[in-house]
C-alpha cells in the first residue's frame, strides 16, 4: 500500500512541511513500508482493554500563577523577531 | 593511568583523599577530548572556560570543607537534548542550532546542586530519532572500537564520551533504547530507569510517554551513583512520580545470584540475532546457572507486536511534540534569511520547519500525522495504545514469578556507518529495547564480552520501581562476566 502523492501532500500541509518531488516519492514508499509492518497490530485481540486508568494518571497543577525567575528579556532573546518586548510575526493574511 | 580513565567511584575516592583535584581530572578529560574529537565527534559543544571555572569552584569548596555531595568535582557529559542554562542546546538539529536555554533541565539543576562539573553537550541523532547518531545535523559520531562503525544511538555521543574516556560519566535519554543500545555498541553501562523516576522537565520531548533520562557509565556501581543523584520528584513534570524517592532509598545490598529467578526471552536467541551476540549471552546465562540462578525460558507472545506499537505511538507523539518548532518563539527561522521570500505567517512556519528539520524528523512527523488522523486513529494509534496496555499486563504477570528478564541488548554489534539506509531495517534493531519503554520498566545494558573486537551488550530488565534491585542484580552479573573474560 503506497500513499498517493495527494495523500502525502495533504499530510505535509497539515504538519507545515514543504516537500520536494523527490521527498514525496521517497517518503511515500518508506512510510508505506512502515505502515505495512505495523499493520499486524490489527491481529491482536484487545477486547476488554480500557485505556483509562491503566497508565499513570495525570497530576494537575493548581490554577495559580507563580512568579517566573527568568526575566522577559531573557526569555525573548531566543525569538527571531521582537519589538517592544513582544514577539513579532508576519501578517496572517497577505 | 590517566585520571580521565577513572570511574566515578575512583575519582570520588581520589578527591576525598586529596590525591588530585577536580581541576586535574577535568583537565585530563579536556585533553582527551582535544586529542580524540577530530576522529570521534562525540561532542557538539565544549566550553573550556566554563568547564574549568566549575572545576576550580569545586576545588575551592573542597578546600573549605564544604563539598555539596559525593559527586562534587566529577566531570559529567550531558546529551544535547537537555537544557543547560547559557550552554547552546541543539538536540542535534539545525532548527535549534543557535538556541541557548534560559533555564536548566531538572537533571542539570540536580547535578549542579551536587557540584558535578558539566564538561560538554554530546552529539545525538536529531531530536533523539535514530539508532546510530547519523541523523545529527552536526555529523556522525564514530565508534571508538572501530572508527568506520556507528556508536549506536540516539545517545551515541554520551556513550562514546564515556567509552573513550572523554568524560567520567554521562547522561543520555532513552525512548526506545537510546541509552542502552549505544552503551551496548560502545562497551559501557547504560541504564534506563522506571518511567517517572527522573523528571523530564528541560528534556526536549520526543515521545513524552516513553522518554526517560538515565546514566551512561563505566560500571554498574557508577550508574547507581549517578541515578541516585538525578532521581527525585519534580512538580514541573506531571509524570514525575513520588515513588522515585522511595525507590532510590531502597538498599538491596549485594544480591546473591543463588536462587535468583531469571527469565530468558525465547526470541532473544531467534533469527536475526547475530551468532556472536547469541554465543556471548548464552555463555553468560550458563555461568549464572552455575552460580545457582534459576533460569527459565519465557515466551511473551504479545511482544512480537512491541516494535509495531512503538513505531505507531512514537511518531504520533513526535508529530505533536515537534509542532512547537515553528520559527516564531525560538530556534531557526526563515525570517532571518534575506534571500527567501516570505509572504505570510504560514510561510514562516512551513519554510522554517522545512529548512530546519532533517529527513528522519520529517518522515516521523508525517507518519505520526497519518497514524493519528481522522479515519486512521482507531486502526493505528488507539489499537497500538491498547496493545501497549496488553504488553504491560503480560510483563506484570511475568514479574510475579521472575526477578529479572535477560536478553541481548541489540541483535547485532555496531554496524558500519551508512549501512542501514532503509529506515525500517534500522528500526528492527530496537526489538529488545523497545518493550521496556512501552511498559515503563527499568532496564540496563552491561558489557558482555566482544565479538571480533566489537562489544556485545546484555540487557537486564525488571519490574517498575525495582530500579535498585535491577542495579544490584546487574552488579552481581557484571562480576560474573568480568570473571569470565
Amino acid at each position: 500500500m503506497k500513499l498517493s502523492k495527494e495523500q502525502i501532500e495533504k499530510l505535509a500541509g497539515l504538519v507545515r512541511l514543504e516537500l520536494s518531488e523527490e521527498e514525496k516519492e521517497r517518503f511515500s514508499g518508506e512510510i508505506a513500508s512502515i505502515l505495512s509492518y505495523v499493520e499486524k497490530l490489527g491481529e491482536v485481540d484487545v477486547k476488554g482493554i480500557e485505556l483509562d486508568g491503566v497508565e499513570i494518571s495525570n497530576i494537575y497543577g493548581k490554577d495559580k500563577s507563580e512568579p517566573c525567575e527568568i526575566s522577559q528579556a531573557e526569555l525573548l532573546k531566543n525569538a527571531p523577531m521582537t519589538e517592544d518586548g513582544f514577539i513579532k510575526v508576519k501578517s496572517v493574511l497577505e | 593511568m590517566k585520571l580521565n580513565e577513572f570511574t566515578i567511584k575512583e575519582v570520588v575516592k581520589g578527591l576525598e583523599e586529596k590525591r588530585f583535584s577536580s581541576l586535574d581530572v577535568t583537565k585530563d578529560c579536556l585533553n582527551s577530548i582535544k586529542k580524540q574529537e577530530k576522529d570521534l565527534n562525540a561532542f557538539i559543544t565544549v566550553t573550556e572556560e566554563l568547564v574549568l571555572k566549575q572545576a576550580k569552584e569545586s576545588d575551592s569548596r573542597r578546600a573549605k570543607g564544604g563539598t555539596l555531595s559525593t559527586l562534587d568535582g566529577v566531570p559529567v557529559a550531558i546529551k544535547d537534548n537537555m537544557a543547560v542554562k547559557d550552554f547552546p542546546t541543539t538536540a542535534g538539529s539545525k532548527i535549534l542550532e543557535d538556541f541557548v536555554p534560559s533555564y536548566d533541565a531538572f537533571v542539570v539543576q540536580k547535578l549542579k546542586e551536587s557540584g558535578a562539573v558539566i564538561i560538554g553537550k554530546t552529539n545525538m541523532d536529531e531530536f533523539a530519532m535514530g539508532s546510530s547518531t547519523e541523523s545529527s545535523h552536526f555529523g556522525s559520531t564514530k565508534n571508538p572500537h572501530d572508527l568506520e562503525r556507528v556508536p549506536g544511538g540516539s545517545s551515541g555521543g554520551s556513550a562514546v564520551a564515556v567509552a573513550a574516556d572523554e568524560a567520567i560519566c554521562a547522561l543520555g535519554s532513552d525512548t526506545g533504547g537510546s541509552i542502552r543500545q549505544p552503551a551496548s555498541f560502545c562497551g559501557v553501562v547504560g541504564f534506563k530507569p522506571t518511567y517517572g523516576a527522573v523528571s523530564r522537565n528541560g528534556l526536549f520531548a520526543m515521545a513524552s510517554s516513553l522518554d526517560q533520562i538515565g546514566p551512561i557509565t563505566k560500571t554498574v556501581e557508577d550508574a547507581e551513583i549517578l541515578f541516585e543523584n538525578i532521581c527525585d520528584y519534580d512538580k514541573k513534570d506531571s509524570t514525575s512520580n513520588e515513588k522515585g524517592i522511595e525507590t532510590v532509598g531502597k538498599n538491596n545490598g549485594n544480591i546473591d545470584l543463588k536462587n535468583l529467578k531469571v527469565g530468558v526471552l525465547k526470541d532473544g536467541f531467534g533469527d536475526g540475532v547475530e551468532d556472536g551476540v547469541k554465543k556471548n549471552v548464552v555463555e553468560t546465562v550458563e555461568r549464572l546457572k552455575k552460580e545457582g540462578a534459576i533460569v527459565e525460558e519465557i515466551d511473551i507472545e504479545v511482544l512480537k507486536y512491541a516494535l509495531a506499537v512503538y513505531y505507531v505511538l512514537m511518531p504520533v507523539e513526535v508529530s505533536s511534540n515537534l509542532g512547537r518548532y515553528d520559527g516564531i518563539k525560538y530556534g531557526y527561522s526563515v525570517e532571518k534569511e534575506k534571500d527567501i521570500e516570505i509572504k505570510n505567517l504560514l510561510d514562516v512556519y512551513s519554510k522554517s520547519r522545512t529548512k530546519g528539520f532533517g529527513a528522519e524528523a520529517k518522515r516521523r512527523i508525517i507518519l505520526g500525522a497519518y497514524a493519528s488522523s481522522a479515519g486512521y486513529i482507531d486502526q493505528y494509534y488507539l489499537q497500538a495504545k491498547k496493545v501497549a496496555v496488553k504488553i504491560r499486563q503480560e510483563f506484570d504477570k511475568i514479574f510475579e514469578n521472575y526477578d529479572v528478564i535477560i536478553s541481548p541488548t541489540a541483535p547485532t554489534t555496531a554496524f558500519k556507518l551508512g549501512e542501514k539506509s532503509d529506515p525500517l531495517s534500522m528500526y528492527l534493531g530496537d526489538i529488545f529495547t523497545v518493550p521496556a519503554n512501552i511498559a515503563g520498566l527499568p532496564s540496563i545494558s552491561i558489557p558482555c564480552g566482544k565479538v571480533d573486537g566489537l562489544p556485545v551488550g546484555l540487557q537486564i530488565t525488571g519490574q517498575r520501581w525495582e530500579d535498585k534491585k535491577v542495579l544490584s542484580i546487574a552488579r552481581a552479573i557484571e562480576k560474573v562476566i568480568s570473571g569470565q573474560e
